[in-house]
């Protein structure tokens, strides 16, 4: 356990120091619902005004995309050619692991969490009783999107291609969940391609758990979120390889 | 190969190591007692095997076959055991680049078990030894070449390892660094490390060590005393290790990758 809490406070000074958290969960998301906000703002009601809807779908959005800096992280050991140390030093592997995505579900909760009070501060998002379940809905998701990202920076070759291509379904996510432009339609066709994606279900809980007081839907999301996440850890854990987590392809690195 | 050091405890045995990969055989079953107090010189060309030696023994690779015995006891029953006992120089400098030399000794201390004052005891001792304690607040990235070498080897050593394998330390650094580097591990030693230096300077290993090992293609090839392998080649006009290892091992070029 000693170890454990010794890698995890560890790779959390790291990505602190990064500031890749800071940057793409907190400081971008709260800029381009600023600029989206101002540039649509015509276009929305009082009841949910521009910069509420860009930050509450942009919030989700940009933990999402934290996948990739989880994937550095479980790969940042091999740039830094530090692996080695690990491996030798008289640890648990599976600490290795489950450390990278204890650090980053924490760190991304945080700068989701500050993200998520300044945007209901700044632009008066309604934090009804369901608040701290929106919060927690954060967490659960910086969790899974931590353990799918080590998972691909631990224990999947070809890293590199798969750090570019990622972007590319989450991109089509979030434009199916309305995060760039909300969008309704009566077309069943485009309804189940919208349903596709998981960006879309968190969207739609957490306009109805904030502004319909619904809590059910949020809480069935969470727990199915929890369950992915735990999933993905095992697999992370069970896919650790040490090849990859020393060289995997880096640049100039021959196998 | 000789049977000598009967006297001294064999502290760590490799027996009949073996290792493939696709099909092409790496270590062809690799025998080597190493005994307490023992400063070994491993040579050998590209291609030889032992980097991956290393790495099996490191617990970075799995074996085929073969045992490793430290203290007697089968290393692969109690991994973490002799991993306590263990330390690596690796060949690559891995250090944090951002963190300081005190905060990269602090952290690889802290993966075996140190902590509170007593790490902190053992990161000033390190320290001084490989003499970077009054520069401790600097990061890597502003040390020459020479410096990370040292902080390299203090990261291996701060939890006192009983046997310690330094995989080329002094590679691409200015003759000072390199002669402050001998003089560690000299002083390691001397305070009852057991060392098996692998390097491709011939003219450390002649300096430094006591037992001269030369493999190539995965087996060994010599395995002998250093003086006592310098006696036998010099009747045939060979008075330096490296022109008994270019009679051995031949003069062809090795452009293997290992």
């Amino acid at each position: 356990m000693r170890e454990l809490w010794t890698l995890t406070i560890f790779q959390m000074k790291r990505r602190v120091r990064d500031g890749f958290s800071i940057g793409y969960n907190v400081i971008f998301p709260l800029v381009i619902t600023a600029l989206l906000g101002l540039l649509t703002k015509k276009q929305f009601t009082q009841t949910i005004t521009s910069y509420q809807y860009y930050a509450l779908v942009m919030i989700p959005f940009c933990a999402t995309m934290s996948i990739i800096t989880a994937a550095y992280a479980g790969k940042e050991d091999a740039y830094a050619k530090t692996a080695s140390r690990y491996l030798i030093a008289p640890i648990h592997e599976k600490n290795i692991v489950v450390a990278k995505i204890l650090s980053c579900s924490l760190i991304f909760s945080c700068c989701n969490g500050v993200t998520f009070f300044v945007c209901c501060a700044l632009w008066h998002i309604p934090s009804s009783e369901n608040w701290w379940l929106i919060f927690l809905l954060l967490c659960v998701l910086s969790f899974v999107i931590a353990s799918i990202g080590v998972l691909i920076g631990t224990g999947m070759k070809n890293f590199l291609v798969l750090k570019n291509v990622i972007n590319i379904p989450i991109g089509l996510c979030a434009v199916a969940a309305g995060v760039f432009y909300p969008f309704g339609t009566s077309d069943r066709l485009i309804q189940s391609l919208q349903n596709l994606s998981p960006l879309t279900w968190i969207n739609r809980f957490v306009f109805a758990a904030l502004y319909d007081c619904r809590s059910k839907e949020i809480g069935i999301l969470i727990v199915i979120l929890v369950m992915v996440g735990v999933g993905m850890t095992a697999l992370a854990v069970k896919n650790f390889q040490k090849e990859e987590f020393i060289h995997g392809d880096l640049p100039g690195y021959q196998k | 190969m000789k049977n000598y050091g009967q006297t001294k405890e064999c502290l760590f045995h490799i027996q009949n190591l073996q290792k493939s990969y696709d099909g092409k055989e790496i270590l062809k079953g690799l025998t080597i007692p190493v005994y307490a107090g023992d400063m070994i010189g491993l040579l050998g060309p590209n291609g030889a095997g032992k980097s991956t030696m290393t790495k099996i023994i490191g617990g970075i690779e799995q074996k085929d076959a073969g045992t490793l015995l430290f203290h007697g006891k089968d290393v692969h029953k109690n991994p973490r055991e002799f991993k306590r006992k263990l330390g690596i120089v690796p060949q690559e400098i891995a250090l944090y680049e951002e963190l300081s030399a005190y905060e990269n000794i602090q952290f690889f201390a802290s993966l075996y078990g140190l902590n509170g004052t007593k790490r902190e005891k053992k990161i000033e001792e390190v320290l001084r030894f490989v003499g970077l304690w009054e520069r401790r607040k600097e990061t890597p990235a502003k040390y020459s070449g020479g410096m990370k070498r040292r902080l390299n080897i203090a990261c291996s050593v701060v939890h006192d390892p009983e046997i310690l394998i330094m995989d080329e330390p002094t590679v691409g650094i200015d003759p000072q660094s390199r002669n402050h580097i001998m003089n560690l591990i000299r002083s390691l030693q001397a305070a009852g490390t057991t060392v098996i230096y692998i390097s491709h300077y011939i003219e450390e290993i002649e300096e430094l060590c006591n037992r001269v090992i030369i493999m190539d293609h995965g087996q060994i090839l010599v395995d002998e005393e250093k003086e006592a392998l310098k006696k036998r080649y010099v009747e045939q006009g060979m008075d330096h290790l490296e022109s008994i290892f270019l009679s051995i091992t031949g003069t062809q070029l090795r452009d293997e990758v290992e």
